[in-house]
């Protein structure tokens, strides 16, 4: 299951949006978040999937990606499904033992999973079009003001970049654990949930000790290279913005706002 | 035969837009008691077969039959192939976990169905064969030196009795020193029975230690007969991205520079003398 | 340009409970000096104190006694190491673990952005750096995609693109595959060659210092010998006693030697054996 986690890898392409300013995707995929915890219509997902999958289009992403961002939440997904169909008081559908599906339960876990679905659908997309060190810089410029009440924004969006820089080399350690593990005769795919819980210990202290080693590695070789908490760094590609991204700006203005009108259309 | 791998091919997605066909209509048998060095250059597909060989990757196509039976077979006990070929990963220590040594080793044992007894019985066997001193088998795994590490988590295989070995490339970043106790005790292990398949970047490892090489080159088997054939044409080992052994690679280029040498071997010793028998020859 | 002067590293190591815990000594009273320019090598088994005595060539460590001078600023005064990092870099054993960047081109502007190098200047040193290493054409590629050998030598451009005097290969090859590893041996000869950058390489691997300047070989904490390749390459005896390897075409030669053959010793590469070989059948069927 883990190999199919493709959030936090970067797909190199030169496209429009891979080209955009990072704190335009941000403040893009902001709104667009925000605007769909606000709709309440659920007929407005379908423009709204449109949407995504046409930005996704535009920054030549196969859709097949989108798809495999989407199956690491799979599980959460249908955990939400039926928790929000059996807990919705309202006309009855079908009733196994003590649960009730209710029509009203249905019709809620439907928008609550295109919710989370769109919600993760444009964040991978934010991560597929910018590397995390452009997300590191684009978060540290929009959050620069912070500094001013003494939150550490530049060591903060440091540890932001590496640790997505950490994930693709995580996952694939993960996999060769559980390798190594089962090739020792640890059966990671059956058993029941508690026998599963017991059997993660020869996973995860492993990992956690490989992650301390690789993280003493990392700061002597950061420190290696001049690196410093304390000081000022230049910038290899400074933010800018370019007429592209305010017309992509208008773009994401006119979505949050069309999307909120529904809310009083509809 | 021990074992059969027949047409095996496998595909994976490598990275957002490549797939690799990372092993094309692999066919090998492998007999009882052979010690098998698997070579080819990084991407090979080397170190992806193995893991077909106990069950932890699934070929696309082919079949792979242990003891002449299919473990692609519905209903095959995955489990007991674990048990029977075992698999040591690259730097396999990275993989211990226990709070001592000794339940370390006795983890493969337990995992297999054996009474914690019978498991520790088995793992002090084990570590008793890669030199791990007694005192030692109560201290936690993370303090011992990386040798000792490396030694430790052989066992941890070794424990669970296979009848094969895999290793993949167990000698990396060992000092010689601990190399050659290592490849020491796998020669020790073949002599008792033991089938051993070591991948390997080091052709001085593989001519001194296996009795055939096995050579992978962009997922295909492109030579396979003993370091003595497989060395012979140096050409296809070079396409391969392979080095020559220095001793061969010696006999080459005397040959080439017209001394006559007769005998291509990989042994030191035989070498010498016969490079010694020449020149006292001309002297005479 | 590095003179290092009885140099003692040592440190704690806790254990379970207070007496357990003991005082290793990494490093027993080094001396070692390196020119400008030079290409070393220092070889030693594992725990032989070769890694520690790497960290100190650019204050990551710093000496319990004695002092390290770079240029002759002692590393352990702290206004010091930030110059003294410009001048030496490193480039480390895992490849995975000192990437920074998530492309090539970003992972080589790490260094220079800590250097406060203004940012017009910054792409020609960075175009600068993958010509040396022969990567431009990998400038955007994600280092996850790379090979350990292209991993390496990405670290190696990081390193070399702040202009540093002196690179130090941290046993930089040991993770590598042996192509991989000719690969960034070549780089950094180069390196040397070209730009006149000092190497200091820190191996195991024998096959890669034949073509050092100088061999400082460590044992136990301790420089235990020291000399040009053709000087260590000859007291094989020594080399297995400090558990190094002795290449088979080395060890050949002696035996050859012992055997009544006149062999010149060391012999470092097969050319050197057969070459010589091929003279003295040459001159023995002359006479």
């Amino acid at each position: 299951m883990m190999r199919d986690i493709t959030i936090g890898k970067y797909y190199n392409q030169d496209s429009l949006v891979h080209q955009l300013d990072c704190r335009t995707k941000l403040a893009g995929t902001l709104l667009f978040i925000i605007a769909i915890f606000l709709v309440n219509r659920p007929v407005v997902y379908i423009p709204c999937l449109l949407y995504i999958l046409i930005l996704y289009k535009v920054a030549r992403i196969p859709w097949s990606y989108a798809l495999k961002g989407l199956k690491g939440f799979a599980l959460l997904l249908l955990f939400t499904f039926i928790f929000r169909s059996i807990i919705t008081d309202g006309r009855e559908i079908l009733t196994v033992w003590i649960f009730t599906v209710t029509y009203e339960g249905v019709l809620k876990a439907i928008s609550l999973m295109a919710r989370i679905m769109l919600m993760v659908l444009s964040a991978s997309l934010l991560a597929y079009t910018t590397t995390p060190t452009q997300m590191a810089s684009g978060l540290e410029k929009s959050l620069f003001f912070l500094e001013k009440v003494h939150v550490p924004i530049r060591e903060m969006s440091m540890m932001v970049s590496i640790a997505f820089r950490f994930i693709p080399v995580f996952i694939e350690e993960v996999n060769i654990i559980m390798d190594a593990q089962a090739s020792r005769g640890v059966d990671f795919h059956s058993g029941s949930i508690f026998r599963r819980m017991g059997k993660v210990m020869p996973l995860v202290i492993p990992l956690f000790v490989s992650a301390i080693r690789r993280s003493a590695d990392l700061a002597m070789a950061m420190e290696a290279r001049g690196y410093s908490e304390a000081s000022e760094r230049t910038k290899y590609r400074p933010l800018r913005y370019t007429s592209k991204d305010r017309i992509a700006y208008v773009i994401a203005i006119v979505v949050f706002v069309l999307l909120i009108l529904t809310r009083i259309i509809l | 035969m021990l074992i059969e791998v027949e047409k095996l091919n496998y595909t994976y997605a490598s990275s957002e837009k490549e797939k690799v066909h990372a092993l094309k209509d692999v066919s090998l048998n492998i007999r009882q008691g052979e010690f098998v060095a698997l070579v080819g250059s990084s991407g090979s597909g080397k170190s992806t077969f193995v893991r077909h060989l106990n069950g932890l990757i699934k070929a696309d196509s082919g079949d792979i039959r242990f003891q002449g039976e299919s473990i692609y077979q519905k209903k095959y006990p995955i489990s007991k192939l674990r048990q029977k070929v075992g698999l040591v990963f690259q730097y396999p220590e990275h993989q211990l976990f226990s709070r001592s040594v000794l339940a370390d080793v006795a983890f493969g044992p337990r995992n297999m169905g054996d009474s914690k007894e019978e498991a520790e019985n088995k793992a002090k066997a084990a570590l008793e064969k890669v030199g791990i001193g007694e005192e030692l088998f109560e201290g936690s795994p993370y303090e011992l030196s990386g040798g000792q590490m490396r030694r430790v988590a052989i066992a941890g295989i070794l424990a669970m009795e296979p009848e094969v070995l895999v290793l993949d490339e167990p000698t990396a970043g060992l000092d010689p020193y601990v190399r050659n106790q290592l490849l020491n005790l796998l020669k020790k292990m073949q002599k008792s029975g033991v089938t051993i398949l070591l991948v390997s970047h080091s052709m001085e490892e593989v001519a001194n230690y296996a009795d055939r090489v096995v050579v992978f080159n962009s997922g295909r088997i492109c030579m396979d007969g003993s370091p003595e054939e497989v060395f012979a044409d140096k050409e296809k080992i070079r396409k391969a991205g392979l080095e020559m052994p220095q001793v061969m690679e010696a006999l080459w280029q005397l040959k080439e520079q017209g001394i006559p040498v007769h005998e291509f071997t990989c042994n030191e010793k035989t070498a010498i003398c016969q490079i010694v028998d020449i020149i006292k020859k001309k002297e005479a | 340009m590095i003179r290092i002067a009885d140099v003692v590293h040592t440190y704690q190591r806790y254990g379970k409970s207070e007496e357990d815990t003991i005082t290793i000594q990494a490093l027993d009273h080094v001396d070692m000096e390196v020119k400008a320019g030079q290409f070393i090598a220092i070889i030693g088994h594992n725990g032989s104190g070769k890694s520690t005595l790497a960290k100190h060539l650019n204050a990551l460590l710093l000496p319990s006694e004695g002092t390290v001078w770079i240029d002759d600023m002692a590393t352990n005064v702290t206004e010091n190491v930030g110059e003294i990092r410009k001048r030496v870099c490193m480039v480390f054993q895992n490849p995975d673990n000192q990437i920074i960047g998530a492309t090539v081109e970003e992972d080589i502007a790490f260094g220079l952005e800590n250097m406060k190098i203004p940012t017009e200047r910054m792409q020609e040193k960075i175009d600068a750096s993958l010509e040396a290493i022969h990567m431009t054409e990998k400038r955007s590629a994600n280092p996850g995609n790379l090979s350990g050998g292209q991993k390496q030598k990405t670290a190696i451009a990081g390193a070399i693109a702040v202009e540093p005097k002196c690179l130090v290969l941290d046993e930089a090859t040991a993770m590598l595959d042996p192509q991989a590893r000719k690969e960034v041996i070549e780089i950094a000869e180069e390196l040397n060659r070209t730009k006149g950058i000092t190497i200091i390489l820190i191996t195991h691997h024998m096959d890669e210092v034949i073509h050092a300047d100088k061999i400082f070989v460590m044992n136990q904490g301790k420089v235990a010998a020291s000399g040009t390749p053709q000087e260590i390459f000859l007291q094989t005896d020594m080399l297995e006693k400090y558990h190094l390897e002795v290449p088979a075409i080395t060890r050949m030669a002696v035996e050859m030697v012992r055997q009544g053959i006149d062999l010149k010793l060391p012999v470092l590469t097969v050319e050197q054996l057969t070459n010589q070989i091929c003279r003295y059948g040459g001159n023995s069927s002359a006479n």
